[in-house]
């Protein structure tokens, strides 16, 4: 469990986390999205106590990290791909770390071998791919065997047969009943991994829900003769829709497909034509970070 | 699985990995591999050269000035402390500068405990290594002077200048500890380090006037290496205040590092 309290990091006079508030649950892999520069890995760092907040705080299983003894059996962390010295192998860099928390170095080969680099443990992590360095950040925050796993955007430089592997890696920890928080700015990859959302956007908290609901809050398109366009926006907003007028049609938020043909029906209104738009996280995404501009719609009532 | 370990992470654990650390990269190796073909090299070259005539002239022991000074050869060691200083750098500039400090960080999140454990380690790792150095060239040196300059530990006090060899060394290491500590940055902590010790240094009497000049001077790292390392009688400022100014000069730099470690950010 992470508990996330009215976090505040300013930099001078960027802020860069605006008063966020929100708790990562165990039992399921809650997805940190945002664009990029939202704070999503200054949030980490702040939760990793790496850096120090203005304001808030940040409770890892109900204390600060600091607090707890042997951190990393507390939580796994993978920061970025950069936090390791070059020159060191990939085994001493895992048994160095290890070591500051009196975990033995069978442990360190066992995650060697679970990441699938323990062919390549003696080498010197300056050889190693992107990919490598992220199964070794991976090996790095499973060593403790902790319950709560951060990880900051995994999939980064990992081949389709790595993000497989690491999807499959988060899901697994989280059916143990490990609080799972990855970040990741990459929509479609959440979709097949979350099954929550915490979405932020200029260090502020946009969404923070399962992610059925955000999914759902997907909208459906609605064209209807252009004269009876005025009594159709009325009659759907009666019906607790929220619409909005684009140049073809109408799109209509909060009720599904079916009722908005009942509704217009009842009115009379001819239905020239009535889709479901695609219930993708994409575009709930999209909507929540104001990045649809192309499909920004005009709001015409409420 | 890790089940059945009980009992917090210690300072023992904090050690255990600095250790680790210490050993597993190959700047450490250069470091002290440097000074340790350095010194007796330039030793032995210049116990070779030392002419047979000298054993004329009294001993450095014996009078405030001149006379024949049989750990000549060991000056090299003086210069070797860049090494020293180099090392004592990287050890905690090399996590800043390569981003290992963060995952450090996630394993031991007290920062005072991780420095302290970093220098728990450099330090008799710097003793040993200055140690081995010091007695080693000396007995080299001194089987390789002529007979009759030759001398053993025991002679005018060699032995306390061997062990004021050793001293200075750990102090250089943990001087450019606390730099690296203050500076982060492995180039601007070694550039600062080295523009401290040998630049500022050696400047810092010509900005005193001529009368104070000389005293200030023996304050300098120099100055007080000189103190601890010469073989000759000089009562200022003596072997017991040189080595507590340098403590002091340590425990300033060290202070200056690690009490802001707690509220930096990384």
């Amino acid at each position: 469990m992470i508990e996330i309290t009215g976090l505040v990091k300013r930099y001078g006079r960027t802020t860069a986390v605006d008063g966020l508030t929100f708790a990562v649950r165990p039992g399921g892999v809650t997805g940190f999205l945002g664009p990029n520069g939202a704070g999503k890995s200054t949030t980490m760092r702040l939760a990793l106590g790496l850096e120090h907040p203005q304001e808030g705080r940040v409770l890892i299983d109900g204390r600060p990290l600091r607090a707890h003894d042997r951190p990393l059996t507390r939580v796994g962390a993978l920061l970025d791909a950069a936090a390791v010295h070059p020159g060191r192998s990939a085994r001493n860099h895992l048994r160095s770390l290890a070591a500051a928390n009196g975990i033995g170095d069978r442990r360190v080969d066992a995650c060697l071998e679970r990441v699938g680099l323990a062919g390549v443990a003696g080498r010197r992590i300056r050889t190693f791919s992107l990919g490598m360095r992220q199964r070794l950040g991976i090996a790095a925050a499973l060593l403790g065997d902790p319950w709560v796993l951060m990880f900051d955007e995994p999939v980064n430089g990992l081949d389709p047969e790595g993000i497989q592997w690491v999807r499959t890696l988060m899901r697994d920890l989280a059916a143990e009943g490990r609080t799972v928080f990855v970040s990741s700015h990459l929509m479609a990859e959440m979709q097949n991994t979350a099954d929550h959302l915490v979405v932020i956007g200029r260090g502020r908290l946009l969404a923070d829900a399962p992610i059925r609901e955000l999914v759902a809050a997907a909208s459906v398109d609605v064209q209807v003769p252009d004269s009876d366009r005025g009594h159709a926006v009325a009659q759907l907003a009666a019906a607790g829709g929220t619409v909005a007028a684009d140049r073809t049609g109408l799109v209509v938020r909060g009720l599904s497909a079916d009722r908005v043909g009942e509704v217009l029906h009842g009115a009379g209104i001819a239905v020239v034509r009535l889709a479901e738009r695609q219930a993708s996280l994409e575009d709930a995404y999209l909507e929540l970070t104001g990045g649809s501009v192309e499909h920004r719609a005009q709001e015409v009532g409420s | 699985m890790i089940m059945g370990r009980v009992g917090p992470a210690e300072f023992r654990h904090a050690l255990r990995a600095e250790w680790i650390k210490l050993w597993s990269v190959r700047s450490t190796w250069w470091c002290l591999g440097t000074a340790a073909v350095l010194v007796p090299v330039f030793g032995v070259l210049a116990a070779a050269s030392a002419d047979p005539a000298d054993a004329a002239l009294p001993k450095a022991w014996e009078v405030a000035d001149g006379g024949f000074d049989p750990l000549e050869p060991l000056r090299g060691m003086l210069l070797a402390q860049f090494a020293f200083g180099v090392l004592g750098v990287l050890v905690i500039s090399a996590e800043f500068s390569s981003g290992q400090i963060r995952s450090s960080l996630v394993a031991v999140p007290r920062r005072r405990r991780l420095l302290a454990a970093k220098l728990a380690v450099l330090v008799p790792v710097a003793a040993v290594a200055a140690a081995v150095l010091a007695f080693g060239t000396f007995f080299l040196t001194q089987a390789v002077l002529p007979d009759a300059l030759a001398i053993g530990p025991g002679d005018g006090g060699a032995w306390r200048a061997l062990l004021g060899l050793v001293g200075y060394s750990v102090f250089i290491a943990v001087f450019g500890f606390a730099v690296g500590t203050v500076v982060r940055r492995t180039a601007a902590s070694v550039t600062v380090f080295l523009a401290v010790t040998f630049v500022v240094m050696s400047a810092l009497p010509a900005v005193f006037p001529a009368s104070m000049r000389d005293g200030v001077g023996r304050y300098t790292f120099v100055g007080l290496a000189d103190s601890l390392t010469a073989l000759q009688p000089d009562p200022r400022p003596g072997v017991p205040v040189a080595a507590l100014v340098l403590a002091g000069y340590a425990a300033a730099a060290l202070a200056a590092g690690l009490l802001p470690a707690e509220r930096r950010d990384v």
